[in-house]
C-alpha cells in the first residue's frame, strides 16, 4: 500500500516537474544560490512562505524532511542541531512522513503530495514552482541516498524478492524511470556500489578517515561526502565504477535480454547477433552507469560538475584497465586466426589505481559563468603550476577535515579506539593515526584457526590454536 | 480538472518512456549498422558461470541438467560465503552455463565453436595455488532445438587442466583477495553448431584421499569465452568460395584441354600447376553448405587438411618452377630429381598433419580433448611442431639456393645474350622474363599475405575511416583468399603452353639454328611444342 502510494507520488512529481521544465526551462539552484531577475524573484516568493509553512508542520516532517534532503533544506536542519549526531535514522524519519501523509489523507488532502491542498492562497504556477522545489531537494545532496541500496534490508532481499522502484530512497525522476525500465539491471547496480564501498575500506583501511559507513541512516557515510572533499570525489568514482563493472559482470550470466546484445531492437530472435554477433564487452556496463549514476547530477552548480567529472573518472578507469586475451585457432591451431576479447580487470586493481588518483586530486576553484540558461559554475585547477587534472584524475574543491577528533558537523568519527600499527611510520602506524594523542596497548588471547586444509568451495578443517598479541589502539 | 490535466500528461509521458525506452541503448549502438555490413570473422561472447546448487542428495540417478535463469532455474548462490553458511559442498555446486543468452539462437551458420575457461582465483595466504596445480572438471555438454525440449547430452568427461597462475603482487596479508593472472584454459572444439541451445555443467569434485582439486586456490568465477565464426561472414565467405570455384574450375579444363592439344607428353612444371589448381578448387568447394543441413562435426579437421594440402602443393610449384628454370642445361622434369626439396616438405607437413589428427581428430570423439592438457601430450605436440618448423627452414634455405642460382644464371645469361642466335635469344629472354614475372607476382602476394598477418596481429582489427568502421580482419581474410585464387588462375592462364605454331617465323627470320642448339632448347621445359601464353607475349614484346 506505501509502495504504492510512493510509486504514485513519483509519476506526479516526474510530470508535474516536467511541465515545469518545459514552460520554464530548467531553473536549479534555487535555495543555494541566488539566482538574480524575474524567474527567481518569483521563485522567491514562492519558496518562502511555503518553506515556512513547511516549518509550522509537525516536528516529525521536519524530522523527515531535514534528514532524507540532507543540506538541501539548510534551513530546518539548523532547528534541529542533534540530528547529525544521533545518526539520523531515516526509515523512521520516512515513517513519519508517511504519517503525517496520512493525517493529511485524512483530512481530505491528496494522497500525493499533500502540501498541494494545503497552500490555498498560491495560484497554480507557484505551486508547481514549490512542488518542484520541493520534489528536486533531494537532488541537492552532496551524494547520493541511493546508494544506501547497498547496504541494510534493501541489499539482502536483492535476490529474492524484486526492487520496488519507488521504494528506493532518493531517486530522480530520470533514474525511477531507468529502474522501472530496466529492473533486471538493478539488482548488479546495487552490488556495484557494495563492490565500490568495500573497495573503498579496503583501500583506506588504515587511514584516519576508513570509509566507514552507517548502517542506520540512508545517508550511509553521514555528512563526511557532503563536503566536495577528496574523499568524495574517491567514493563517487568508485562507486561508479563499481556499477560498470557489476553490471558488465551480471550481462555476462546471460539471463537479461537488454544487455550484451542488440537482439532486441533488430526484431525476431537476434538476426543482429547471427549476422555479426556482439561484442559490447565494459561499455554496456559503462553506460548504465553513466545513465543511472550520472542521472542527478545534471545541476549545473559545482558539486555536480565534480561528481560527473569523479563519475567518469571511476568508469574511464575500468575501460583503460580491460585486458585483451586472445585464442588462435587457425590451421592446426596456429595464430592464422586469432581471436581477442576483453576481460574485466580484477576490481582490486581499479581501487589501487583510483587509490592513487586520490592521493594525487586536483584541487579546483569554482567559478560562475552567466550563460543563457542561468548561473553556472565551472570547475578550473586552483593552481596553475600544476598540470592541470586529465578526464582520468579525481578533482574537488574543499578541503578534507583532519578526521582526528569526533565532530558531527563534518561527519568525522575521530580515530579513538582504532587499533593501529607500532611498527609503521606510514599513515598506519599509531604516530601518525592517533594523531599525536598517543595509544594504549593491551595484550589479547585469541583462539584462531590454525593449520587449516581448504577444499574448494567451501569447506575448511582446522585446528584451533591460542595466539598472543599486542593490540594497540589510539587513545 | 487539474487531476485531469495530471492524469493526460502522465499518459503522455508514459506513451512517451515506452518509446524512449530503448532510446539510449540505440543510441549507443548506431554502429551495429555498419557492422553488419561487415561482420569479423569470429566473435567471442564471454559468459560468467552461475553457480548452481544440486541439491538433491547423493546425486544419483539420471543426469540432472541445470539450468542458470529462465522458468526452471536452478537453486544458485550468489558467493561461496553463502555456500559456507548453507552447508553446502563443492561437490554439490554445478557452474552452469547456457550458450547463448536469453533471447538469442545459435546457428550452423557459425560452424565452429570453440569455449574457453577462464578461472577467477583469489589469493588467501593461507589457500594458494600450489606449484603444479591440476584442476580436475567434470564437464557434461548438452543441447536442444526448442526451449521446451528436454536436454540432450552431447558430450560428458571429467577433464584436467594445469593451472597456469602468475601473482604479481608480493604475497603479504595486504594483498589477500587480490587475483591471481590465470592463462585461459582450452575447454571445447565443437566442429559445427547444429543446435540451437547449449548448456554446459561443470563441477570440480573435491576428494581428500585422491588429492583431487586440493591446492587449486580460491576459485571465485569461472568464465566461459565462446568463440565461433560470425554468421555474416560465413556467408560472404561462402558466396566467394561458390563465385571462385567455378572460375578456377573453368581455367583449369581450359588449361588441361591446351596441355592434351600438344602432341607430346605433359612436362612436370605443367602437371604441378594443375596439382595447384586442383588444390585450390578442392579449397574452393563450398562444401560448408552441407554443413547448414548436416551435423558434420569434421569440417574443421577437413579445412585443415584442404589447406595443408594446398600448402605442400603451393611450396612444391615453387622449388618445381626454380628448377625449371634454372638453365643449366641439365635434365630435370622428374620429381625425384626435387626430392632434397621435396622431402622437407612432405615430412613437415606430415608431421603436421599428425598433429592435427591427434587434437582435431581425437576431438570428434571428445570434444574435450585438447593434446596440450597433458605434460606428454603437449611435449609430444612441441616436437611436431618444432620438427615441422624444422622443415619449413629447410625449405626456405633450399628455396632461397635455387632462386639465387637462377638469378646468377640469369645474369651469366644476360650477358652472353647478344651474341645469341635470335631463336635461342628468344628462348632466354622468355625464361627470363617469365621467371622474373612470377617472382615478382609471388613476392608480391607473399609480401602482401605478410602484411595482413602482421595486421592482424597487432591492430584491433577495425579502422575508422570517416563514417565507416571498416573490419579489417574479414576484408584481409577475404582479400588474401581471393588474391591467391587470383595467384592460381593466373598461373594457368599465362602459362599454359601455346598451341600455335611459333616456330615458322623463327626459321624464316633467317637465323641459323644448329643441331645442337635445338637439342639444348628441348631440354628445358615447354619450348619443344611452342611458347606459353606469357612466353609468347614475351616474344611479341621481344620483337617489337
Amino acid at each position: 500500500m506505501l509502495a504504492e502510494l510512493r510509486l504514485r507520488t513519483d509519476k506526479l512529481r516526474l510530470c508535474r516537474r516536467s511541465s515545469v521544465k518545459t514552460r520554464r526551462g530548467r531553473h536549479h539552484m534555487k535555495i543555494g544560490g541566488a539566482r538574480p531577475g524575474r524567474d527567481s524573484r518569483r521563485t522567491r516568493t514562492a519558496a518562502g512562505p511555503s518553506l515556512g509553512y513547511i516549518g509550522g508542520l509537525s516536528t516529525a516532517f521536519q524530522n523527515a524532511v531535514g534528514s532524507r534532503f540532507g543540506v538541501a533544506l539548510t534551513s530546518p536542519l539548523s532547528q534541529i542541531p542533534d540530528l547529525r549526531e544521533r545518526g539520523t535514522d531515516l526509515g523512521r524519519a520516512a515513517d513519519a512522513a508517511s504519517s503525517v501523509r496520512g493525517a493529511l489523507q485524512k483530512t481530505g488532502a491528496s494522497p500525493d503530495f499533500p502540501i498541494t491542498s494545503i497552500i490555498p492562497p498560491m495560484d497554480g504556477l507557484h505551486t508547481l514552482h514549490f512542488l518542484w522545489l520541493f520534489s528536486a531537494a533531494p537532488v541537492l545532496a552532496g551524494y547520493p541516498i541511493w546508494w544506501s541500496l547497498a547496504l541494510g534490508q534493501h541489499y539482502s532481499s536483492l535476490g529474492s524478492q524484486p526492487i520496488l522502484c519507488g521504494s528506493i530512497p532518493g531517486l530522480v525522476p530520470k533514474q525511477i524511470r531507468f529502474c522501472r525500465n530496466y529492473i533486471e539491471i538493478m539488482p548488479s547496480v546495487a552490488e556495484g556500489v557494495k563492490l565500490g564501498i568495500q573497495e573503498c575500506q579496503h583501500q583506506f583501511r588504515g587511514r584516519r578517515w576508513n570509509c566507514t559507513t552507517i548502517h542506520d541512516s540512508l545517508a550511509i557515510f553521514g555528512p563526511v561526502l557532503d563536503k566536495a572533499t577528496r574523499e568524495s570525489a574517491f567514493v563517487h568514482a568508485i562507486a561508479s565504477a563499481g556499477v560498470a563493472f557489476a553490471v558488465t559482470r551480471s550481462c555476462a550470466e546471460g539471463s537479461s535480454t537488454i544487455c550484451g546484445c542488440d537482439s532486441h531492437h533488430k526484431g525476431s530472435s537476434g538476426e543482429g547477433w547471427k549476422w555479426g554477433g556482439c561484442s559490447e564487452d565494459a561499455d554496456f556496463g559503462v553506460l548504465v552507469s553513466r545513465e543511472f549514476a550520472d542521472a542527478r547530477e545534471n545541476r549545473p552548480d559545482a558539486r555536480s560538475a565534480m561528481n560527473r567529472h569523479n563519475n567518469e573518472a571511476g568508469r574511464a578507469t575500468i575501460l583503460d584497465h580491460m585486458h585483451l586475451k586472445c585464442k588462435c585457432h587457425g590451421l592446426s591451431g596456429s595464430c592464422e586466426v586469432k581471436t581477442c576479447w576483453w576481460s574485466q580487470p580484477d576490481f582490486r586493481a581499479i581501487g589501487d589505481h583510483l587509490k592513487d588518483k586520490y592521493d594525487s586530486a586536483s584541487e579546483m576553484s569554482v567559478e560562475k559563468h552567466r550563460e543563457s540558461r542561468g548561473w553556472v559554475e565551472t570547475l578550473r585547477a586552483k593552481y596553475s603550476l600544476f598540470k592541470p587534472p586529465t578526464e582520468r584524475d579525481l578533482v574537488y574543491y574543499e578541503t578534507s577535515p583532519n578526521f582526528c577528533d569526533p565532530n558531527p558537523e563534518t561527519g568525522s568519527f575521530g580515530t579513538r579506539g582504532r587499533s593501529c600499527n607500532l611498527t609503521s611510520h606510514g599513515i598506519d602506524g599509531c604516530d601518525l593515526l592517533c594523531c599525536g594523542r598517543g595509544h594504549n596497548t593491551r595484550t589479547e588471547k585469541r583462539k584462531e584457526k590454525c593449520h587449516c586444509i581448504f577444499h574448494w568451495c567451501c569447506y575448511v578443517s582446522c585446528q584451533e590454536c591460542v595466539r598472543i598479541y599486542d593490540v594497540h589502539t589510539c587513545k | 480538472m487539474s487531476s485531469d490535466l495530471s492524469t493526460l500528461s502522465l499518459r503522455k509521458r508514459e506513451e512517451k518512456d515506452m518509446a524512449d525506452r530503448h532510446s539510449w541503448i540505440l543510441d549507443s549502438r548506431e554502429c551495429h549498422k555498419l557492422h553488419c555490413a561487415a561482420p569479423k570473422p569470429t566473435t567471442s561472447a564471454d559468459f560468467l558461470a552461475v553457480k548452481c546448487v544440486d541439491i538433491r542428495k547423493g546425486n544419483h540417478g539420471a543426469p540432472k541438467w541445470l539450468i542458470p535463469w529462465g522458468r526452471d532455474r536452478c537453486a544458485s548462490i550468489r558467493g561461496f560465503e553463502e555456500a559456507a553458511s548453507q552447508e553446502i559442498y563443492a561437490n554439490d555446486i554445478v557452474f552452469s552455463v547456457h550458450i547463448p543468452f536469453q533471447g538469442q539462437e545459435m546457428s550452423p551458420w557459425f560452424q565452429f565453436m570453440l569455449i574457453i575457461l577462464q578461472l577467477d582465483i583469489a589469493f588467501k595466504l593461507n589457500n594458494y595455488i600450489e606449484d603444479n596445480a591440476i584442476v580436475t572438471l567434470d564437464v557434461a555438454m548438452a543441447y536442444r532445438d526448442e526451449l521446451s525440449d528436454p536436454w540432450t547430452e552431447l558430450a560428458r568427461s571429467v577433464e584436467q587442466r594445469k593451472l597456469q597462475c602468475a601473482f604479481h603482487a608480493p604475497k603479504t596479508a595486504d594483498n589477500q583477495g587480490r587475483s591471481y593472472e590465470c592463462d585461459v584454459l582450452p575447454l571445447i572444439e565443437l566442429g559445427s553448431v547444429a543446435h540451437k541451445y547449449y548448456l554446459v555443467n561443470i563441477r570440480l569434485p573435491v576428494h581428500n584421499v585422491k588429492k583431487i582439486n586440493m591446492g587449486i586456490g580460491e576459485i571465485n568465477d569461472l568464465h566461459l569465452v565462446t568463440i565461433f565464426q560470425n554468421g555474416g561472414f560465413t556467408k560472404v565467405w561462402f558466396a566467394m568460395k561458390t563465385f571462385l570455384t567455378p572460375s578456377i574450375l573453368i581455367i583449369m579444363i581450359w588449361y588441361w584441354r591446351r596441355i592434351t592439344m600438344m602432341t607430346r607428353s605433359p612436362v612436370l612444371l605443367e602437371k604441378i600447376i594443375f596439382a595447384l589448381g586442383i588444390s585450390m578448387t578442392f579449397i574452393n568447394l563450398p562444401v560448408e553448405w552441407f554443413s547448414i543441413g548436416f551435423n558434420w562435426t569434421w569440417m574443421l579437421l577437413f579445412g585443415d587438411i584442404r589447406q595443408g594440402l594446398f600448402y605442400v602443393m603451393l611450396l612444391s610449384f615453387w622449388i618445381i618452377f626454380c628448377g625449371e628454370h634454372m638453365m643449366d642445361q641439365s635434365e630435370r622434369n622428374r620429381i625425384s630429381v626435387y626430392w632434397k626439396q621435396v622431402v622437407p616438405i612432405a615430412f613437415g607437413s606430415c608431421c603436421l598433419f599428425i598433429f592435427d589428427m591427434c587434437e582435431r581428430g581425437v576431438q570428434l570423439k571428445n570434444p574435450f580433448y585438447s593434446i596440450w592438457t597433458t605434460d606428454v601430450g603437449a611435449e609430444l605436440a612441441m616436437a611436431f611442431i618444432i620438427v615441422a618448423g624444422i622443415c619449413a627452414c629447410l625449405y626456405f634455405l633450399f628455396l632461397c639456393f635455387m632462386v639465387y642460382q637462377v638469378f646468377r644464371n640469369i645474369s651469366g645469361k644476360q650477358s652472353s645474350l647478344p651474341a645469341m642466335s635470335k631463336a635461342r635469344r628468344l628462348h632466354y629472354e622468355g625464361l627470363i622474363f617469365r621467371f622474373k614475372f612470377l617472382m615478382i607476382i609471388t613476392l608480391a602476394c607473399a609480401a602482401l599475405t605478410t602484411v595482413f598477418f602482421i595486421t592482424t596481429q597487432v591492430s584491433e582489427g577495425n579502422w575508422k575511416w570517416g563514417e565507416y568502421n571498416i573490419e579489417l580482419n574479414s576484408a584481409f581474410f577475404t582479400g588474401i583468399y581471393g588474391m591467391w585464387n587470383l595467384y592460381v588462375f593466373a598461373l594457368m592462364f599465362l602459362y599454359a603452353p601455346s598451341h600455335k605454331n611459333y616456330g615458322d617465323d623463327q626459321t624464316n627470320g633467317g637465323a641459323a639454328v644448329s643441331s645442337a642448339e635445338e637439342l639444348q632448347l628441348t631440354t628445358t621445359i615447354t619450348h619443344a611444342d611452342g611458347p606459353t601464353e606469357l612466353y609468347r607475349l614475351a616474344g611479341k614484346e621481344a620483337q617489337e
